[in-house]
């Protein structure tokens, strides 16, 4: 096995990984308002968005990423509207994390005694009150494991971009792969590179999830 | 531009093949990984029989931290590097059940650790041998807990083979980029595609909610 | 029938029982008392290796019960039946099929004879109507019932009760006590941990004190209760007995 390709590539590689880094952030960040405002939505009285916001989540936890990337990427380009790359994948994967997001803080929000609404009401808290001082603060915390882990599924999942051409650490692994003929060394870098990223991040789940059942 | 969709709906016996194709993966991979997944779990549980645990553990987390494409790849372009090389078919059932391996020993093992400590202790306290304890008190139990996350994990096997469109085994996502490479109808392939995928996903999600409000729901008073 | 010779039990660097011996003979109650912590509930555990022991024997009927082999604790769910503060019945098995598994699966009946066994039990603690429901369906009290039943079934020589009574509601208690009463008096060997005092009183034939991981004082109940010897012991009940 031949190391040294890693080195002579090292700029490729770097340039592969904040790409991904920038990508999964903005997924992570936009991802994560989208679905609390989904979520938000979803569990008020405001009943002519539930059927959208409902269909919405349902289609981007219902097909693959791989398809959602095709089709918006492709399909929009198809339709005429022009669109620079990274907008468009972080467009979908920022659709596609807020879907599964909004589902995680729905739960939470739903594992809420049904008391403190009532409790919250008698007291003549308004809507937002309610949400933001009461019911967030306290889903947020039982959330946070599963979000988290989604978090980690989402920087695994950059990596699928790359076969939309998308500029990313595969991406970048690809085109080394092909000019150095050693594509083991390569993956097996890149391999690394995400398990440093998650390995320590899923070990913090695990503790946290041991925290709140010891509680 | 014209929005044509009887582009998708003639071929709708090639999709039709493609998506049998993702089924016949899926399950594949499914049953493979599941086989595997019971091994590494029972590996894990004990930390007393510490080579294996730690291999098997070392194991887990490093697919578990890794991504799915990045592993097809390792499988397919990175072994024939040391001789090894497989078809991409095999290559690809061969990463994916690694890949759903590692996920399916956590679920196992958390459904059997969520089995409280007392259950073990009772049916030690009747004599009954280890294989007779998980035979009839264990498992029934734990199956509880593993049923409806397998079949989350289900679901996002059948996303993952979407992947192993790039090595052509021609799957319902394979086929779509080729039918879109002859015809050039995107829009209309991939809508039609899209609502392939979902449609398999309303049936395994809303069977795996039916079974598990049959079987699976509470006697209490 | 059995005895326990200089038991020592450590969890990690906390030492649980020093030195514990113990004999009980046949048809013996012998109700064990003491603060939290004394190490009760441990002895009791090492007895029928659910834990085991550091250092220290235990003889059954004089042949000394193997503590290193793995099957230790299985070979002697079988002579030895425990009754457990959390009940501990199998949820998705119903009342019958609790009462049935030992009997079935381990001493390898058929169904007839087990049949006859779990409806004798059943009859005997006064739950037969409930041998189809679930467990979650019963009460507290129905629930240890049940348990005592079950371990019954495995018609060991030795029962041990390990607080059956502590996490029941007030008014559930009496029914279980009715049952361990009634076992008593059939002559059944029991050892049994509570703060029950009445029934320490009524119903033991020895009573023996535990605190600290040792045995501090053992006697008659009308003895330990009326003129405890252990200032220990004199602590201990004047806290007990207020209630």
């Amino acid at each position: 096995m031949d190391w040294s390709v890693i080195y002579e590539y090292r700029y490729l590689l770097w340039n592969g990984f904040i790409v991904t880094c920038k990508l999964s952030i903005t997924a992570i960040l936009l991802g994560t308002l989208a679905g609390i405002a989904v979520s938000m939505a979803r569990t008020s009285r405001i009943a002519w968005l539930k059927i959208p916001l409902t269909a919405y989540v349902q289609l981007f936890r219902g097909s693959p990423l791989l398809i959602q990337l095709f089709m918006f990427y492709f399909g929009l380009s198809y339709i005429g509207v022009n669109i620079d790359i990274f907008k468009a994948t972080a467009l979908v994967f920022t659709l596609y994390a807020g879907a599964y997001i909004s589902e995680i803080i729905k739960a939470g929000i739903e594992s809420i005694p049904k008391g403190q609404f009532e409790a919250a009401k008698a007291l003549g808290f308004s809507y937002v009150l309610l949400m933001f001082r009461i019911v967030l603060p306290q889903t947020l915390k039982v959330s946070l494991p599963p979000l988290i882990g989604f978090n980690l599924t989402l920087i695994k999942d950059s990596s699928i971009a790359s076969i939309v051409g998308y500029a990313e650490l595969l991406h970048q692994g690809k085109t080394i792969m092909n000019m150095s003929g050693k594509p083991f060394e390569v993956l097996l870098f890149i391999s690394l590179i995400y398990f440093v990223i998650c390995y320590p991040l899923s070990m913090f789940v695990a503790w946290m999830e041991r925290r709140i059942y010891i509680r | 531009m014209i929005i044509d969709w009887s582009t998708p709906l003639r071929h709708w016996d090639y999709f039709a093949g493609g998506a049998i194709m993702t089924l016949w993966l899926t399950v594949v991979i499914f049953l493979l990984s599941s086989i595997i997944g019971v091994l590494l779990a029972v590996l894990r549980y004990n930390k007393r029989t510490y080579p294996l645990y730690a291999i098997s553990t070392v194991y887990v987390e490093l697919i578990r931290n890794t991504p799915a494409l990045v592993q097809v790849f390792l499988i397919y372009f990175g072994l024939p590097q040391f001789g090894i090389s497989f078809t991409p078919l095999q290559a690809g059932i061969i990463a994916l059940t690694i890949n759903n391996s590692a996920y399916m020993s956590e679920i196992i093992r958390a459904g059997i650790a969520s089995i409280p400590r007392g259950q073990w202790d009772a049916g030690k306290a009747l004599g009954l041998t280890y294989a007779q304890m998980f035979r009839h008190i264990i498992f029934p139990q734990a199956f509880k807990h593993i049923f409806p996350v397998s079949a989350n994990q289900f679901i996002m096997v059948i996303f993952n083979t979407s992947l192993l469109a790039i090595l052509d085994v021609k799957e319902l996502t394979d086929r779509a980029l080729i039918l879109n490479g002859q015809t050039f109808r995107t829009l209309e392939i991939f809508v039609f595609v899209t609502g392939l995928y979902y449609a398999i996903y309303f049936v395994v999600s809303t069977f795996s909610h039916w079974v598990n409000r049959r079987l699976f729901t509470s006697h209490a008073k | 029938m059995i005895s326990l010779r200089h038991l020592n039990k450590s969890f990690g660097s906390l030492q649980i029982l020093h030195n514990v011996s113990l004999h009980v003979g046949k048809g013996e109650v012998v109700v064990v008392i003491g603060p939290s912590g004394s190490g009760k509930s441990t002895m009791l555990r090492c007895i029928n290796q659910l834990e085991t022991m550091d250092s220290g024997e235990i003889y059954l009927d004089g042949q000394p019960l193997a503590a290193a082999h793995k099957n230790a604790a299985r070979k002697i769910g079988t002579e030895i039946g425990m009754v457990f503060q959390s009940f501990n019945l199998f949820p998705h098995l119903t009342v019958f099929q609790n009462i049935a598994l030992g009997p079935r699966h381990v001493r390898k009946l058929n169904q007839q004879q087990v049949k006859d066994i779990v409806e004798t039990l059943l009859a005997k603690v006064g739950l037969l109507d409930k041998k189809d429901r679930y467990p979650e369906q019963l009460s507290g009290g129905q629930q240890q019932r049940i348990a005592i039943a079950r371990a019954l079934a495995m018609q060991p020589k030795i029962m041990l009760f390990d607080e059956p009574t502590s996490a029941l509601d007030p008014e559930l208690v009496g029914e279980v006590l009715a049952v361990m009463k009634d076992l008593a008096k059939e002559g059944m060997t029991m050892i049994v941990v509570t703060h029950e005092m009445n029934f320490a009183r009524e119903v033991a034939d020895r009573i023996v004190v535990m605190a600290d991981g040792r045995i501090i004082e053992e006697g008659q109940p009308n003895d330990i209760f009326t003129a405890p010897q252990n200032p220990r012991t004199r602590e201990f009940l004047k806290a007990v007995i207020q209630e």
